[in-house]
């Protein structure tokens, strides 16, 4: 075999791999209750902001978190905890993206990363916080 | 309905701007016709001339457009859409140039302004690969002019989108503004530019980037037109260095991109893995392997097929990353229908002709070039046709899986063509050669644009597989896991080959000189360790793999080429490179929030998820952050920005600085820009995440007032903190009070858990009447009034009314970060930039040199 075929193999080898990586790395966009049922696994959420009930951040209290109820596209609704500032553009977003996880099956929705949906200017520009 | 007549419109100036839409579309149709025949007849000189000055006519149009739109937005005539809507009467000029990016025909617009700039460059110094190349520019031309003619055929189905539309026709007869005649009187400003794009690097960077998109076309209209003409390799000579100049251009785009971000934005770096910037990032990692493979082909013949891929490659690439982010693909990822017909068809109509470019100029033979015809067009015309009355879900699955056969169809069939007009050389590659070495360098670029690619096609993928895969919930570790090994692989590849000579080489000269540099930089990056502090290491070989890069490549200046610098651009960029990985590893390993939340004890399930990376600072606060003591002392108010005021202390030495980040407050909403103090070693990187709503605090309403009787010493427990009556001023009468009023004060001190505040609430006695005077304390949430009555039986006594409310908090929330030697990531850029240049110049005269002979 000539060494070429055997350096190009390897890249091929190492192109599955990255596939099965990304295959398994990925999240999926679900729902509260498949989350709440899967605790401890990380997904995707995509939900409507209920504005009924409390959004609460107090910074004087806890700079770091801030808390407010999600309503998925299923219907369901959840808690979610994110400990971060309260994002600025939050109260105008029309669609939230929440990614984190349920640590237990009775507890709240812990958010490490909230994606807006702003009606935003610049195309080009991510809305990622 | 009555037809208005409607006063105070220019519409002379959107007539030219819509006629010079028409021609810019007509002459690069025209231009592109005459090229085409050209080439077909043998470089024939009357079509020749014909392209030429068509594309010469259509150039000056589309400055024209540009001009035009220019005055439109200069003039303020927000009549039209584009002006009302992307700019506002306080821009300054340079601003308004950014409007252009800020809308999608605007972006179109400079992607073709750049594109007819290559064209004229190209027309000038390109000789007889004239026609080909300027048909399939010209192509190009085509498309992203009639982006822009916003033509409407019926209801559904329109062509482009316009910059030149007026306000009314874009908003429709809706709004009842528009039945008024006189209804521009009643606009008087547009909507204004985005913050984040007023800012001098946005004015610098989408050009750039655009430029370097635009550039792509250069090594694709190469490779297109060697096939075409079936001189299948000369093209390589003169595309060369014009892909060193993409290579460059681009990678000047995305890095000011990059700069912009860590300057102006508040994710707390230069890059996100963000599919915007992924977009961007995989169209230059083929070019720079496609220009590695150039330089194959030019020294050995060998890897004529990949050149071929890699040169087209990226053209295809950056038509893809324009779909991504215009097509509202990304931003929506999952109520988003299929049947959005606006500007995205029309760009997936145009990546099905220009996949299939490549096929139709390798074909030669004239049944297969018939058959190619007729499947082809007829899958066309099938997709035109029931894109546009597309009710049925089944006839569209049955269109995309149709579609998705072409797709592997064409790309299949152009590989079996490449490999059956370039038959595979018989002989054996050896790892003596530099060739295979570069080969397998360009082999990792390649997978590391295939990782990068892959997560930003989610979305994509999503939509044709009806799946609902998200991208890893954590970008940072995901991309790292392979983009980490395959830099320090490129690394040491980068280092080593330019040791080897094309074809064989004397390996013992090449292990001793590399023995050499290698032992110099386990010494320099041994020193790096305790320089940088890293001891990990995993990245203690990535530091070596980065300083062995410079090392090699300084001494391969120094050693091989004897100092001859003007051989030395490829050397000097691959220093750059390795500069850049250094400078990557130490920003972003070393990389320290500073600004940790020590306060809040957190409940069971937060502990160890909190971030705690945002501090509270209370004006006149100071908090420890690091080697610093920080204090936050208010705020200004600069036209539409605040600025923060945050003074550095160092402790234990005499540095002292005051950042000022600021931000925009509109619409409820912060957009928030960092400030960085630069040193020579590290960056202190702060922004504000959050502020509090001041107007909104000091309209609380107050609660009822509560009567204390007192006197002297007195202490009186409010909700927001005690109150003391501490003595009386006989006299409170300010000195410049020209009434004959007495006046008594209360002198109060007020007691909160954080600070101690006073106030001095004043009772006053007129010739027949009194009143009094308040005092308020915002800070504290109190409101005093202070009077005295005597009551019937003689007896004199002090009264205090308090009321209440939630007390006004000047405070900031802020991100504090410092990034160790993050100055290498930028020198390495430019270094970078440098090389590329010289290389271009060097290529430039080689090229010129071979042409003389």
């Amino acid at each position: 075999m000539k060494t070429i075929n055997i350096i190009v193999l390897i890249a091929i080898a190492i192109a599955i791999a990255i596939f099965a990586g990304a295959y398994a790395d990925s999240s999926t966009y679900s729902d509260f209750k498949t989350a709440r049922e899967q605790a401890g696994h990380e997904f995707h959420i995509v939900g409507k902001l209920n504005k009924q009930k409390p959004m609460v951040y107090n910074p004087l209290l806890d700079a770091n978190r801030f808390e407010f109820y999600l309503m998925d596209s299923l219907g369901f609704e959840s808690k979610v905890i994110y400990s971060e500032p309260k994002p600025t553009d939050f109260d105008r977003s029309d669609k939230v993206v929440v990614i984190g996880k349920f640590e237990k099956q009775d507890g709240d929705f812990i958010a490490n990363k909230i994606l807006l949906k702003c009606p935003s200017k610049y195309e080009g520009e991510p809305t990622a916080k | 309905m009555n037809t208005i007549t409607y006063t105070g419109e220019n519409l002379v100036i959107g007539n030219i701007g819509h006629f010079l839409v028409a021609l810019a579309f007509c002459t690069s149709l025209f231009s592109g016709i005459a090229y085409f025949f050209s080439t077909n007849q043998s470089d024939n000189r009357r079509w020749k001339l014909m392209g030429r000055y068509s594309f010469y006519l259509h150039a000056l149009a589309v400055t024209g457009i540009f001009i035009t739109l220019f005055a439109i937005i200069y003039g303020h005539y927000f009549e039209y859409q584009y002006a009302w809507q992307h700019s506002s009467r306080s821009l300054p000029w340079y601003y308004m140039l950014s409007c252009f990016w800020e809308g999608q025909e605007g972006s179109f617009l400079l992607w073709m302004f750049w594109d007819a700039v290559i064209g004229v460059l190209l027309i000038i110094s390109v000789k007889k690969w004239e026609s080909p190349v300027l048909a399939i520019v010209a192509l190009t031309q085509i498309v992203l002019a009639s982006m822009l003619l916003g033509i409407e055929i019926g209801d559904v189905y329109k062509i482009g989108s316009s910059p030149f539309s007026l306000l009314r026709e874009k908003m429709a007869m809706t709004a009842p503004i528009f039945r008024m005649s006189d209804y521009l009187t009643k606009i008087t400003d547009g909507k204004g530019l985005n913050p984040l794009l007023q800012n001098y690097w946005m004015v610098i960077h989408p050009p750039t980037l655009f430029f370097g998109f635009a550039t792509s076309i250069i090594p694709f209209a190469f490779a297109i037109a060697g096939l075409w003409t079936s001189k299948y390799k000369e093209w390589l000579k003169p595309a060369l260095p014009w892909t060193l100049v993409s290579v460059m251009i681009l990678g000047t785009g995305i890095i000011m991109g990059g700069f912009w971000a860590y300057e102006s934005l508040s994710f707390g770096g230069y890059w996100a893995w963000d599919p915007v910037e992924n977009a961007s990032l995989v169209p230059w990692l083929i070019l720079i392997a496609g220009v590695h493979l150039m330089l194959i082909y030019k020294s050995t013949g060998t890897s004529i097929i990949l050149t071929y891929i890699f040169s087209i490659a990226p053209f295809m690439l950056v038509l893809y990353a324009t779909f991504l982010t215009r097509s509202g693909i990304l931003g929506d990822t999952s109520v988003h229908s299929f049947t959005d017909l606006g500007l995205s068809g029309q760009l997936m109509v145009f990546m099905f002709v220009f996949y299939a470019l490549p096929l139709f100029a390798i074909i030669k033979e004239k049944r297969q070039k018939l058959l190619l015809n007729i499947g082809y067009w007829s899958i066309f015309i099938l997709n035109i046709v029931f894109g546009i009355v597309n009710n049925n879900d089944i006839t569209l699955t049955i269109l995309k899986w149709l579609d998705i056969g072409v797709f592997l169809t064409i790309t299949v069939l152009f590989i079996v063509k490449l490999y059956n007009t370039f038959p595979a050389s018989r002989t054996e590659e050896s790892f003596k050669s530099r060739e295979l070495w570069m080969f397998i360098g360009s082999l990792f670029l390649l997978l590391s644009a295939f990782q990068v690619l892959l997560v930003t096609s989610f979305p994509v993928i999503n939509k044709l597989f009806n799946s609902n895969i998200a991208p890893p919930t954590d970008a940072i570790t995901y991309y790292n896991k392979f983009q980490l090994p395959i830099a320090i692989i490129l690394a040491f590849l980068t280092a080593i080959s330019q040791y080897f000579k094309y074809k064989t080489t004397d390996v013992k000269k090449v292990t001793v000189n590399l023995l050499k540099t290698f032992a110099v930089s386990i010494l320099l990056a041994f020193g790096g360790m305790y320089l940088f502090q890293i001891f990990e290491p995993y990245y203690l070989l990535f530091l070596l793999a980065g300083t062995f890069t410079i090392v090699s490549n300084t001494a391969y200046i120094t050693d091989i080429l004897k100092g001859k610098i003007k051989l030395a651009g490829g050397s000097i960029a691959h220093i750059g490179f390795g500069l850049m990985l250094v400078g990557i590893l130490v920003s972003s390993a070393k990389k320290e929030v500073i600004s940790i939340n020590q306060t809040v004890d957190f409940g069971e399930s937060m502990d160890e998820k909190s971030r705690r990376e945002n501090i509270l600072m209370l004006k006149g606060d100071t908090i420890r952050m690091a080697d610093y003591l920080v204090s936050y002392m208010g705020d200004t108010t600069i036209g539409p920005n605040t600025y923060y005021k945050v003074y550095y202390k160092g402790i234990g030495n005499s540095d002292e600085f005051i950042l000022e980040p600021n931000a925009q407050i509109q619409n409820n909403q912060l957009m928030a820009n960092p400030d960085t103090r630069h040193y020579l070693s590290h960056d202190v990187y702060t922004h504000v995440t959050n502020v509090p709503d001041k107007s909104k605090q000091t309209s609380e309403p107050w609660g009822e007032f509560k009567t204390f009787k007192v006197s002297k010493g007195d202490t009186v427990v409010t909700g927001n903190g005690k109150v003391i009556f501490e003595s009386l001023d006989q006299n409170a009468k300010p000195e410049n009070l020209r009434l004959n009023h007495q006046m008594w004060g209360a002198n109060l001190k007020i007691l909160t858990t954080k600070k101690t505040y006073t106030a001095k609430p004043v009772f006053a006695i007129a010739d027949k009447s009194f009143y009094t005077i308040e005092d308020v304390v915002d800070e504290a949430g109190l409101k005093f009034q202070f009077y005295i009555k005597a009551s019937p039986d003689g007896e004199v006594s002090a009264f205090i009314d308090i009321s209440e409310r939630p007390p006004v908090r000047e405070f900031i929330i802020m991100k504090a970060i410092v990034f160790p030697y993050i100055n290498l990531l930028w020198g390495g850029v430019i270094v970078m930039v440098i090389g590329f240049m010289m290389a271009i110049i060097k290529r430039t005269k080689d090229y010129r040199r071979s042409r003389e002979k």
